[in-house]
Protein backbone atom coordinates (compact mmCIF):
# COMPACT_ATOMS: atom_id res chain seq x y z
CA UNK A 1 0.00 0.00 0.00
CA UNK A 2 1.66 3.30 -1.06
CA UNK A 3 1.84 6.04 1.54
CA UNK A 4 -1.36 8.14 1.86
CA UNK A 5 0.17 11.24 0.30
CA UNK A 6 1.35 9.39 -2.81
CA UNK A 7 -2.01 7.70 -3.08
CA UNK A 8 -3.82 11.02 -2.89
CA UNK A 9 -1.69 12.53 -5.65
CA UNK A 10 -2.23 9.46 -7.77
CA UNK A 11 -5.97 9.73 -7.26
CA UNK A 12 -6.07 13.39 -8.31
CA UNK A 13 -4.01 12.54 -11.38
CA UNK A 14 -6.36 9.70 -12.23
CA UNK A 15 -9.35 12.01 -11.80
CA UNK A 16 -7.83 14.61 -14.15
CA UNK A 17 -6.94 11.95 -16.71
CA UNK A 18 -10.46 10.53 -16.62
CA UNK A 19 -12.02 13.97 -17.08
CA UNK A 20 -9.81 14.69 -20.06
CA UNK A 21 -10.59 11.30 -21.58
CA UNK A 22 -14.33 11.84 -21.02
CA UNK A 23 -14.18 15.30 -22.60
CA UNK A 24 -12.39 13.93 -25.65
CA UNK A 25 -14.87 11.08 -25.83
CA UNK A 26 -17.87 13.40 -25.65
CA UNK A 27 -16.51 15.63 -28.39
CA UNK A 28 -15.82 12.64 -30.65
CA UNK A 29 -19.30 11.32 -29.96
CA UNK A 30 -20.88 14.62 -30.97
CA UNK A 31 -18.96 14.97 -34.24
CA UNK A 32 -19.16 11.31 -35.26
CA UNK A 33 -20.99 10.54 -38.51
CA UNK A 34 -24.66 9.79 -37.95
CA UNK A 35 -25.96 6.29 -38.65
CA UNK A 36 -28.09 6.36 -41.80
CA UNK A 37 -30.63 3.79 -40.62
CA UNK A 38 -31.13 4.82 -37.01
CA UNK A 39 -30.53 8.54 -37.14
CA UNK A 40 -29.31 10.49 -34.12
CA UNK A 41 -30.31 7.81 -31.64
CA UNK A 42 -27.50 5.60 -32.95
CA UNK A 43 -25.11 7.81 -30.99
CA UNK A 44 -26.56 6.20 -27.88
CA UNK A 45 -23.99 3.43 -28.16
CA UNK A 46 -21.12 5.74 -27.22
CA UNK A 47 -22.55 6.12 -23.75
CA UNK A 48 -24.80 3.10 -23.34
CA UNK A 49 -22.26 0.39 -24.16
CA UNK A 50 -19.49 1.66 -21.82
CA UNK A 51 -22.04 1.65 -18.98
CA UNK A 52 -22.97 -1.96 -19.68
CA UNK A 53 -19.35 -3.02 -20.13
CA UNK A 54 -18.57 -1.42 -16.78
CA UNK A 55 -21.58 -3.11 -15.24
CA UNK A 56 -20.26 -6.46 -16.41
CA UNK A 57 -16.59 -5.83 -15.51
CA UNK A 58 -16.77 -4.32 -12.03
CA UNK A 59 -18.55 -7.34 -10.51
CA UNK A 60 -15.24 -9.16 -11.02
CA UNK A 61 -13.55 -6.61 -8.77
CA UNK A 62 -16.30 -7.25 -6.23
CA UNK A 63 -15.75 -11.00 -6.52
CA UNK A 64 -11.99 -10.64 -6.03
CA UNK A 65 -12.61 -8.48 -2.98
CA UNK A 66 -15.13 -10.92 -1.53
CA UNK A 67 -13.00 -14.02 -2.11
CA UNK A 68 -9.94 -12.27 -0.69
CA UNK A 69 -12.00 -11.29 2.35
CA UNK A 70 -13.12 -14.88 2.92
CA UNK A 71 -9.53 -16.08 2.50
CA UNK A 72 -7.88 -13.55 4.80
CA UNK A 73 -10.63 -13.60 7.42
CA UNK A 74 -8.84 -16.04 9.67
CA UNK A 75 -5.30 -15.12 8.63
CA UNK A 76 -4.95 -11.34 8.53
CA UNK A 77 -8.13 -9.59 9.61
CA UNK A 78 -6.97 -6.07 8.73
CA UNK A 79 -6.18 -7.05 5.18
CA UNK A 80 -9.46 -8.95 4.93
CA UNK A 81 -11.44 -5.88 5.94
CA UNK A 82 -9.57 -3.75 3.40
CA UNK A 83 -10.59 -6.20 0.68
CA UNK A 84 -14.16 -5.97 1.88
CA UNK A 85 -13.98 -2.21 1.37
CA UNK A 86 -12.89 -2.89 -2.20
CA UNK A 87 -15.81 -5.26 -2.64
CA UNK A 88 -18.46 -2.79 -1.50
CA UNK A 89 -16.92 0.00 -3.59
CA UNK A 90 -17.04 -2.16 -6.69
CA UNK A 91 -20.61 -3.23 -5.90
CA UNK A 92 -21.88 0.35 -5.67
CA UNK A 93 -20.20 1.40 -8.90
CA UNK A 94 -21.63 -1.72 -10.58
CA UNK A 95 -25.16 -0.81 -9.53
CA UNK A 96 -24.58 2.77 -10.70
CA UNK A 97 -23.37 1.63 -14.11
CA UNK A 98 -26.05 -1.01 -14.57
CA UNK A 99 -28.84 1.37 -13.54
CA UNK A 100 -27.98 4.00 -16.13
CA UNK A 101 -26.99 1.29 -18.59
CA UNK A 102 -30.39 -0.39 -18.44
CA UNK A 103 -32.17 2.98 -18.44
CA UNK A 104 -30.30 4.19 -21.51
CA UNK A 105 -30.89 0.84 -23.18
CA UNK A 106 -34.64 1.18 -22.68
CA UNK A 107 -34.57 4.76 -23.93
CA UNK A 108 -32.79 3.49 -27.04
CA UNK A 109 -35.07 0.50 -27.55
CA UNK A 110 -38.37 2.39 -27.56
CA UNK A 111 -37.76 4.49 -30.68
CA UNK A 112 -35.70 1.83 -32.46
CA UNK A 113 -37.46 -1.44 -31.65
CA UNK A 114 -40.80 0.01 -30.60
CA UNK A 115 -40.68 -1.72 -27.24
CA UNK A 116 -39.23 -0.75 -23.86
CA UNK A 117 -38.13 -4.24 -22.93
CA UNK A 118 -37.57 -7.80 -24.09
CA UNK A 119 -36.27 -10.90 -22.34
CA UNK A 120 -33.25 -11.63 -24.52
CA UNK A 121 -30.09 -13.03 -22.93
CA UNK A 122 -28.26 -9.72 -22.61
CA UNK A 123 -31.07 -7.70 -21.06
CA UNK A 124 -32.13 -10.53 -18.77
CA UNK A 125 -28.59 -11.03 -17.51
CA UNK A 126 -28.13 -7.31 -16.92
CA UNK A 127 -31.39 -6.99 -15.02
CA UNK A 128 -30.66 -9.99 -12.85
CA UNK A 129 -27.13 -8.79 -12.19
CA UNK A 130 -28.63 -5.49 -11.11
CA UNK A 131 -31.09 -7.25 -8.77
CA UNK A 132 -28.31 -9.36 -7.26
CA UNK A 133 -26.09 -6.38 -6.51
CA UNK A 134 -28.95 -4.29 -5.17
CA UNK A 135 -29.71 -7.13 -2.77
CA UNK A 136 -25.99 -7.28 -1.94
CA UNK A 137 -26.11 -3.62 -0.92
CA UNK A 138 -29.37 -4.07 0.97
CA UNK A 139 -28.01 -7.04 2.92
CA UNK A 140 -25.07 -4.87 3.91
CA UNK A 141 -27.37 -2.11 5.08
CA UNK A 142 -29.63 -4.39 7.06
CA UNK A 143 -27.04 -6.64 8.69
CA UNK A 144 -25.57 -6.04 12.08
CA UNK A 145 -21.91 -5.13 12.08
CA UNK A 146 -19.60 -8.10 12.37
CA UNK A 147 -21.80 -10.20 10.15
CA UNK A 148 -21.91 -7.81 7.23
CA UNK A 149 -18.65 -8.78 5.62
CA UNK A 150 -19.22 -12.51 5.61
CA UNK A 151 -22.84 -12.44 4.52
CA UNK A 152 -22.26 -10.10 1.62
CA UNK A 153 -19.16 -12.04 0.54
CA UNK A 154 -21.33 -15.15 0.31
CA UNK A 155 -23.85 -13.32 -1.86
CA UNK A 156 -20.99 -12.28 -4.16
CA UNK A 157 -20.02 -15.89 -4.61
CA UNK A 158 -23.60 -16.87 -5.41
CA UNK A 159 -23.90 -14.02 -7.88
CA UNK A 160 -20.68 -15.06 -9.60
CA UNK A 161 -21.97 -18.61 -10.04
CA UNK A 162 -25.45 -17.56 -11.04
CA UNK A 163 -24.76 -14.93 -13.68
CA UNK A 164 -23.12 -17.21 -16.27
CA UNK A 165 -25.93 -19.73 -15.72
CA UNK A 166 -28.53 -17.02 -16.26
CA UNK A 167 -26.83 -15.93 -19.47
CA UNK A 168 -26.54 -19.43 -20.90
CA UNK A 169 -30.02 -20.57 -19.95
CA UNK A 170 -31.64 -17.47 -21.43
CA UNK A 171 -29.55 -17.89 -24.58
CA UNK A 172 -30.69 -21.50 -24.99
CA UNK A 173 -34.25 -20.39 -24.39
CA UNK A 174 -33.89 -17.73 -27.05
CA UNK A 175 -32.58 -20.12 -29.68
CA UNK A 176 -35.90 -21.93 -29.37
CA UNK A 177 -38.07 -18.85 -28.92
CA UNK A 178 -36.50 -16.10 -30.97
CA UNK A 179 -37.82 -12.77 -29.95
CA UNK A 180 -40.47 -11.43 -32.31
CA UNK A 181 -38.46 -8.21 -32.54
CA UNK A 182 -36.21 -7.62 -35.53
CA UNK A 183 -32.78 -7.84 -33.99
CA UNK A 184 -30.46 -5.99 -36.30
CA UNK A 185 -29.45 -2.62 -35.03
CA UNK A 186 -28.38 -4.16 -31.74
CA UNK A 187 -26.32 -1.60 -29.90
CA UNK A 188 -22.70 -2.23 -30.72
CA UNK A 189 -23.32 -4.80 -33.43
CA UNK A 190 -21.13 -4.50 -36.51
CA UNK A 191 -19.68 -1.06 -36.00
CA UNK A 192 -18.54 0.91 -39.03
CA UNK A 193 -14.83 1.85 -38.94
CA UNK A 194 -15.56 5.57 -39.04
CA UNK A 195 -17.24 5.23 -35.66
CA UNK A 196 -14.29 3.49 -33.99
CA UNK A 197 -12.64 6.66 -32.53
CA UNK A 198 -15.83 7.80 -30.83
CA UNK A 199 -16.71 4.31 -29.62
CA UNK A 200 -13.38 3.20 -28.24
CA UNK A 201 -12.42 6.55 -26.74
CA UNK A 202 -15.67 6.63 -24.76
CA UNK A 203 -15.29 3.01 -23.73
CA UNK A 204 -11.76 3.63 -22.45
CA UNK A 205 -12.74 6.91 -20.80
CA UNK A 206 -15.74 5.49 -18.93
CA UNK A 207 -13.77 2.44 -17.79
CA UNK A 208 -10.99 4.70 -16.55
CA UNK A 209 -13.59 6.82 -14.77
CA UNK A 210 -15.26 3.70 -13.35
CA UNK A 211 -12.06 2.41 -11.81
CA UNK A 212 -11.42 5.89 -10.44
CA UNK A 213 -14.84 5.83 -8.78
CA UNK A 214 -14.09 2.46 -7.23
CA UNK A 215 -10.81 3.81 -5.86
CA UNK A 216 -12.56 6.91 -4.50
CA UNK A 217 -15.32 4.91 -2.85
CA UNK A 218 -12.67 2.57 -1.44
CA UNK A 219 -11.02 5.54 0.25
CA UNK A 220 -14.35 6.53 1.80
CA UNK A 221 -15.05 3.02 3.01
CA UNK A 222 -11.60 2.68 4.55
CA UNK A 223 -12.11 5.95 6.40
CA UNK A 224 -15.45 4.75 7.73
CA UNK A 225 -13.97 1.42 8.77
CA UNK A 226 -11.10 3.12 10.57
CA UNK A 227 -13.45 5.56 12.27
CA UNK A 228 -15.59 2.67 13.46
CA UNK A 229 -12.52 0.77 14.63
CA UNK A 230 -11.33 3.84 16.52
CA UNK A 231 -14.74 4.25 18.14
CA UNK A 232 -14.67 0.64 19.32
CA UNK A 233 -11.15 1.03 20.71
CA UNK A 234 -12.25 4.19 22.50
CA UNK A 235 -15.26 2.48 23.99
CA UNK A 236 -13.16 -0.39 25.27
CA UNK A 237 -10.40 1.82 26.65
CA UNK A 238 -12.66 4.30 28.40
CA UNK A 239 -13.96 3.08 31.73
CA UNK A 240 -17.74 2.94 31.85
CA UNK A 241 -19.41 5.87 33.59
CA UNK A 242 -20.85 4.65 36.84
CA UNK B 1 -21.94 17.29 -36.11
CA UNK B 2 -25.11 16.07 -34.46
CA UNK B 3 -28.29 18.04 -35.13
CA UNK B 4 -31.02 17.48 -32.61
CA UNK B 5 -34.71 17.72 -33.36
CA UNK B 6 -36.50 17.85 -30.01
CA UNK B 7 -39.88 17.12 -31.51
CA UNK B 8 -38.71 13.55 -32.23
CA UNK B 9 -38.93 11.00 -29.43
CA UNK B 10 -35.62 9.46 -30.47
CA UNK B 11 -33.69 12.69 -30.05
CA UNK B 12 -35.40 13.49 -26.75
CA UNK B 13 -34.45 10.03 -25.48
CA UNK B 14 -30.86 10.52 -26.57
CA UNK B 15 -30.57 13.75 -24.60
CA UNK B 16 -32.26 12.29 -21.53
CA UNK B 17 -29.97 9.25 -21.61
CA UNK B 18 -26.75 11.24 -21.92
CA UNK B 19 -27.88 13.67 -19.24
CA UNK B 20 -28.90 10.86 -16.89
CA UNK B 21 -25.57 9.09 -17.31
CA UNK B 22 -23.52 12.23 -16.72
CA UNK B 23 -25.61 13.39 -13.76
CA UNK B 24 -25.60 9.96 -12.13
CA UNK B 25 -21.87 9.41 -12.51
CA UNK B 26 -20.76 12.88 -11.43
CA UNK B 27 -23.42 13.07 -8.78
CA UNK B 28 -22.17 9.85 -7.26
CA UNK B 29 -18.57 11.08 -7.37
CA UNK B 30 -19.60 14.31 -5.68
CA UNK B 31 -21.49 12.42 -2.98
CA UNK B 32 -18.48 10.17 -2.27
CA UNK B 33 -16.08 13.12 -2.24
CA UNK B 34 -18.35 15.06 0.11
CA UNK B 35 -18.50 12.12 2.49
CA UNK B 36 -14.76 11.67 2.39
CA UNK B 37 -14.39 15.25 3.56
CA UNK B 38 -16.89 14.67 6.33
CA UNK B 39 -15.08 11.56 7.51
CA UNK B 40 -11.76 13.26 8.18
CA UNK B 41 -9.75 10.84 10.33
CA UNK B 42 -9.26 12.33 13.81
CA UNK B 43 -5.55 12.86 14.63
CA UNK C 1 -22.44 -40.90 14.81
CA UNK C 2 -22.39 -40.89 11.07
CA UNK C 3 -23.33 -38.00 8.79
CA UNK C 4 -26.55 -39.74 7.82
CA UNK C 5 -27.58 -40.21 11.45
CA UNK C 6 -27.06 -36.51 12.17
CA UNK C 7 -29.00 -35.64 9.06
CA UNK C 8 -31.93 -37.85 9.99
CA UNK C 9 -31.98 -36.44 13.52
CA UNK C 10 -32.28 -32.91 12.19
CA UNK C 11 -34.89 -33.97 9.67
CA UNK C 12 -37.01 -35.74 12.30
CA UNK C 13 -36.76 -32.69 14.56
CA UNK C 14 -38.09 -30.34 11.88
CA UNK C 15 -40.85 -32.69 10.81
CA UNK C 16 -41.98 -33.22 14.39
CA UNK C 17 -42.00 -29.51 15.19
CA UNK C 18 -44.00 -28.73 12.09
CA UNK C 19 -46.45 -31.55 12.69
CA UNK C 20 -47.17 -30.20 16.15
CA UNK C 21 -47.72 -26.62 15.03
CA UNK C 22 -48.83 -27.07 11.44
CA UNK C 23 -48.75 -23.30 10.95
CA UNK C 24 -46.35 -23.43 8.03
CA UNK C 25 -48.29 -25.92 5.92
CA UNK C 26 -51.63 -24.23 6.46
CA UNK C 27 -50.22 -20.88 5.42
CA UNK C 28 -48.65 -22.37 2.31
CA UNK C 29 -51.79 -24.19 1.28
CA UNK C 30 -54.05 -21.20 1.52
CA UNK C 31 -51.62 -18.89 -0.21
CA UNK C 32 -51.11 -21.18 -3.20
CA UNK C 33 -54.81 -21.95 -3.36
CA UNK C 34 -55.46 -18.24 -3.54
CA UNK C 35 -53.05 -17.79 -6.43
CA UNK C 36 -54.49 -20.72 -8.37
CA UNK C 37 -58.09 -19.63 -7.93
CA UNK C 38 -57.44 -15.96 -8.63
CA UNK C 39 -55.70 -16.64 -11.92
CA UNK C 40 -58.40 -19.06 -12.98
CA UNK C 41 -60.98 -16.39 -12.20
CA UNK C 42 -59.04 -13.68 -14.00
CA UNK C 43 -58.36 -15.54 -17.21
CA UNK C 44 -61.06 -18.19 -17.42
CA UNK C 45 -58.86 -20.10 -19.80
CA UNK C 46 -60.14 -22.70 -22.21
CA UNK C 47 -58.29 -26.02 -22.37
CA UNK C 48 -55.74 -24.98 -25.00
CA UNK C 49 -54.85 -21.66 -23.35
CA UNK C 50 -54.81 -23.38 -19.96
CA UNK C 51 -52.05 -25.71 -21.00
CA UNK C 52 -49.96 -22.80 -22.22
CA UNK C 53 -50.23 -20.73 -19.08
CA UNK C 54 -50.75 -23.21 -16.27
CA UNK C 55 -47.06 -24.14 -16.16
CA UNK C 56 -46.17 -20.58 -15.26
CA UNK C 57 -49.05 -20.17 -12.83
CA UNK C 58 -48.25 -23.43 -11.05
CA UNK C 59 -44.67 -22.42 -10.38
CA UNK C 60 -45.62 -18.91 -9.33
CA UNK C 61 -48.00 -20.43 -6.80
CA UNK C 62 -45.30 -22.79 -5.55
CA UNK C 63 -42.74 -19.98 -5.40
CA UNK C 64 -45.04 -17.81 -3.28
CA UNK C 65 -45.85 -20.75 -1.04
CA UNK C 66 -42.16 -21.58 -0.62
CA UNK C 67 -41.23 -18.02 0.29
CA UNK C 68 -44.08 -17.88 2.82
CA UNK C 69 -42.80 -21.04 4.49
CA UNK C 70 -39.13 -20.10 4.32
CA UNK C 71 -39.62 -16.72 5.93
CA UNK C 72 -40.30 -18.39 9.21
CA UNK C 73 -38.36 -21.61 8.67
CA UNK C 74 -35.43 -20.44 10.72
CA UNK C 75 -37.26 -18.31 13.28
CA UNK C 76 -37.87 -21.50 15.19
CA UNK C 77 -34.14 -21.63 15.78
CA UNK C 78 -34.05 -18.11 17.15
CA UNK C 79 -36.40 -18.77 20.02
CA UNK C 80 -34.73 -19.86 23.24
CA UNK C 81 -31.30 -19.31 21.66
CA UNK C 82 -31.55 -22.63 19.89
CA UNK C 83 -29.26 -21.38 17.13
CA UNK C 84 -26.37 -20.94 19.54
CA UNK C 85 -26.88 -24.48 20.74
CA UNK C 86 -26.84 -25.65 17.13
CA UNK C 87 -23.54 -23.90 16.55
CA UNK C 88 -22.00 -25.70 19.49
CA UNK C 89 -23.38 -29.10 18.54
CA UNK C 90 -20.83 -31.64 17.31
CA UNK C 91 -22.80 -32.47 14.19
CA UNK C 92 -21.55 -30.97 10.92
CA UNK C 93 -23.28 -27.70 10.11
CA UNK C 94 -24.42 -28.94 6.73
CA UNK C 95 -26.60 -31.61 8.36
CA UNK C 96 -28.60 -28.85 10.04
CA UNK C 97 -29.00 -27.17 6.67
CA UNK C 98 -29.86 -30.32 4.72
CA UNK C 99 -32.21 -31.55 7.41
CA UNK C 100 -34.17 -28.32 7.25
CA UNK C 101 -34.07 -28.19 3.45
CA UNK C 102 -35.35 -31.75 3.09
CA UNK C 103 -38.07 -31.07 5.64
CA UNK C 104 -39.11 -28.00 3.64
CA UNK C 105 -39.09 -30.10 0.48
CA UNK C 106 -41.46 -32.56 2.09
CA UNK C 107 -43.81 -29.79 3.26
CA UNK C 108 -43.93 -28.10 -0.14
CA UNK C 109 -44.25 -31.53 -1.75
CA UNK C 110 -47.29 -32.18 0.39
CA UNK C 111 -48.78 -28.85 -0.70
CA UNK C 112 -48.10 -29.75 -4.33
CA UNK C 113 -49.86 -33.09 -3.97
CA UNK C 114 -52.91 -31.36 -2.52
CA UNK C 115 -52.75 -28.64 -5.16
CA UNK C 116 -52.50 -31.01 -8.15
CA UNK C 117 -56.13 -32.18 -8.31
CA UNK C 118 -57.34 -28.61 -7.66
CA UNK C 119 -55.24 -27.44 -10.56
CA UNK C 120 -56.63 -30.11 -12.87
CA UNK C 121 -60.15 -29.09 -11.92
CA UNK C 122 -59.81 -25.32 -12.21
CA UNK C 123 -57.77 -25.33 -15.41
CA UNK C 124 -59.44 -28.28 -17.13
CA UNK C 125 -56.02 -29.80 -17.46
CA UNK C 126 -55.32 -32.80 -19.56
CA UNK C 127 -51.65 -33.71 -19.82
CA UNK C 128 -50.81 -34.21 -23.47
CA UNK C 129 -47.20 -35.21 -22.94
CA UNK C 130 -45.51 -37.80 -20.77
CA UNK C 131 -46.85 -37.52 -17.19
CA UNK C 132 -43.84 -39.38 -15.77
CA UNK C 133 -41.63 -36.56 -16.94
CA UNK C 134 -43.86 -34.22 -14.97
CA UNK C 135 -43.31 -36.37 -11.89
CA UNK C 136 -39.59 -35.77 -12.47
CA UNK C 137 -39.83 -32.00 -13.00
CA UNK C 138 -41.81 -31.31 -9.83
CA UNK C 139 -39.27 -32.49 -7.23
CA UNK C 140 -36.29 -31.18 -9.23
CA UNK C 141 -37.84 -27.75 -9.61
CA UNK C 142 -39.07 -27.59 -6.04
CA UNK C 143 -35.65 -28.58 -4.71
CA UNK C 144 -34.02 -25.78 -6.73
CA UNK C 145 -36.23 -23.24 -4.98
CA UNK C 146 -35.97 -24.86 -1.56
CA UNK C 147 -32.20 -25.34 -1.40
CA UNK C 148 -31.39 -21.73 -2.23
CA UNK C 149 -34.37 -20.45 -0.28
CA UNK C 150 -33.39 -22.27 2.91
CA UNK C 151 -29.84 -21.01 2.53
CA UNK C 152 -30.79 -17.39 2.05
CA UNK C 153 -33.41 -17.53 4.76
CA UNK C 154 -30.61 -18.57 7.10
CA UNK C 155 -28.34 -15.87 5.69
CA UNK C 156 -30.87 -13.16 6.36
CA UNK C 157 -31.71 -14.48 9.81
CA UNK C 158 -30.27 -11.62 11.83
CA UNK C 159 -30.90 -8.88 9.32
CA UNK C 160 -33.72 -6.42 9.67
CA UNK C 161 -36.25 -6.60 6.86
CA UNK C 162 -35.50 -10.21 6.15
CA UNK C 163 -38.95 -10.79 4.60
CA UNK C 164 -38.00 -8.33 1.88
CA UNK C 165 -34.51 -9.67 1.38
CA UNK C 166 -35.44 -13.30 0.83
CA UNK C 167 -37.49 -12.86 -2.37
CA UNK C 168 -35.15 -10.10 -3.54
CA UNK C 169 -32.12 -12.37 -3.45
CA UNK C 170 -33.95 -15.57 -4.31
CA UNK C 171 -35.53 -14.46 -7.57
CA UNK C 172 -32.36 -13.59 -9.53
CA UNK C 173 -30.53 -16.63 -8.18
CA UNK C 174 -33.42 -18.95 -9.07
CA UNK C 175 -34.17 -17.42 -12.44
CA UNK C 176 -32.44 -20.08 -14.58
CA UNK C 177 -34.16 -22.82 -12.59
CA UNK C 178 -37.53 -21.06 -12.90
CA UNK C 179 -37.06 -20.77 -16.63
CA UNK C 180 -36.24 -24.49 -16.81
CA UNK C 181 -39.12 -25.69 -14.68
CA UNK C 182 -41.73 -23.50 -16.34
CA UNK C 183 -40.54 -24.43 -19.83
CA UNK C 184 -40.37 -28.13 -19.01
CA UNK C 185 -43.81 -28.13 -17.39
CA UNK C 186 -45.40 -26.22 -20.28
CA UNK C 187 -43.80 -28.50 -22.86
CA UNK C 188 -45.02 -31.60 -21.07
CA UNK C 189 -48.53 -30.23 -20.61
CA UNK C 190 -48.88 -29.11 -24.21
CA UNK C 191 -47.30 -32.30 -25.56
CA UNK C 192 -44.47 -30.35 -27.11
CA UNK C 193 -41.03 -31.56 -28.14
CA UNK C 194 -40.04 -34.26 -25.63
CA UNK C 195 -36.35 -33.87 -26.36
CA UNK C 196 -36.52 -30.20 -25.54
CA UNK C 197 -38.35 -30.91 -22.29
CA UNK C 198 -35.65 -33.43 -21.36
CA UNK C 199 -33.03 -30.77 -22.13
CA UNK C 200 -34.60 -28.43 -19.60
CA UNK C 201 -34.81 -31.27 -17.07
CA UNK C 202 -31.10 -31.91 -17.52
CA UNK C 203 -30.39 -28.22 -17.05
CA UNK C 204 -32.50 -28.24 -13.89
CA UNK C 205 -30.58 -31.25 -12.57
CA UNK C 206 -27.27 -29.52 -13.25
CA UNK C 207 -28.53 -26.41 -11.48
CA UNK C 208 -29.65 -28.47 -8.48
CA UNK C 209 -26.29 -30.22 -8.20
CA UNK C 210 -24.28 -27.01 -8.48
CA UNK C 211 -26.27 -25.02 -5.98
CA UNK C 212 -26.75 -27.84 -3.49
CA UNK C 213 -22.96 -28.23 -3.42
CA UNK C 214 -22.37 -24.50 -3.02
CA UNK C 215 -24.96 -24.21 -0.25
CA UNK C 216 -23.53 -27.16 1.68
CA UNK C 217 -20.00 -25.77 1.37
CA UNK C 218 -20.91 -22.25 2.42
CA UNK C 219 -23.46 -22.98 5.14
CA UNK C 220 -20.89 -23.33 7.89
CA UNK C 221 -19.48 -19.92 6.94
CA UNK C 222 -22.77 -18.12 7.40
CA UNK C 223 -23.77 -20.07 10.49
CA UNK C 224 -20.67 -18.81 12.24
CA UNK C 225 -20.79 -15.38 10.62
CA UNK C 226 -20.66 -13.47 13.85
Amino acid sequence: MPRPQTFRTLLWLWFALSLIALAIGLRLALIAPIDAAQGNIGSMIYYHVPMQVGGLTFPFVNLIGSLAYLYYRSRNLQRAIAFDALAVAAAEVTVLNLSVGILSGMLWAKPVWGIWWTWDERLTTCLLLWLLYVSYLLVRRFSSTGQVYTLSAVISVFAAIDVPIVYMSTRWYRTQHPSPVFFSGNPGAGLDKSLYPAFFSNLAAWLLWGFFLIALRYVLERRRQQAQHAAVQHAIATPEAQ
Amino acid sequence: MIHLDMSKMADRHLVIAYAAILIAQFGYAAWVAYNIKRNRPTP
Amino acid sequence: MSYLTHLLTHLRKDLRLEWRARDSINGMLFFSLLVVVLFSLAFEPDAAVSRQISGGILWVAILFATVTALNQAWTRELRNDVLDAQRLAPSPASTLFLGKAIANLLFVGLVELILAPIFVVFYNLHVLGNPWLLALVMPLGTWALIVNGTFFAALGLRTRNRELLLPLVLFPISMPALLGMVQATTLILTGGDNLYAVFWIKMLTGYDIIFTTVCILLFETILHAE
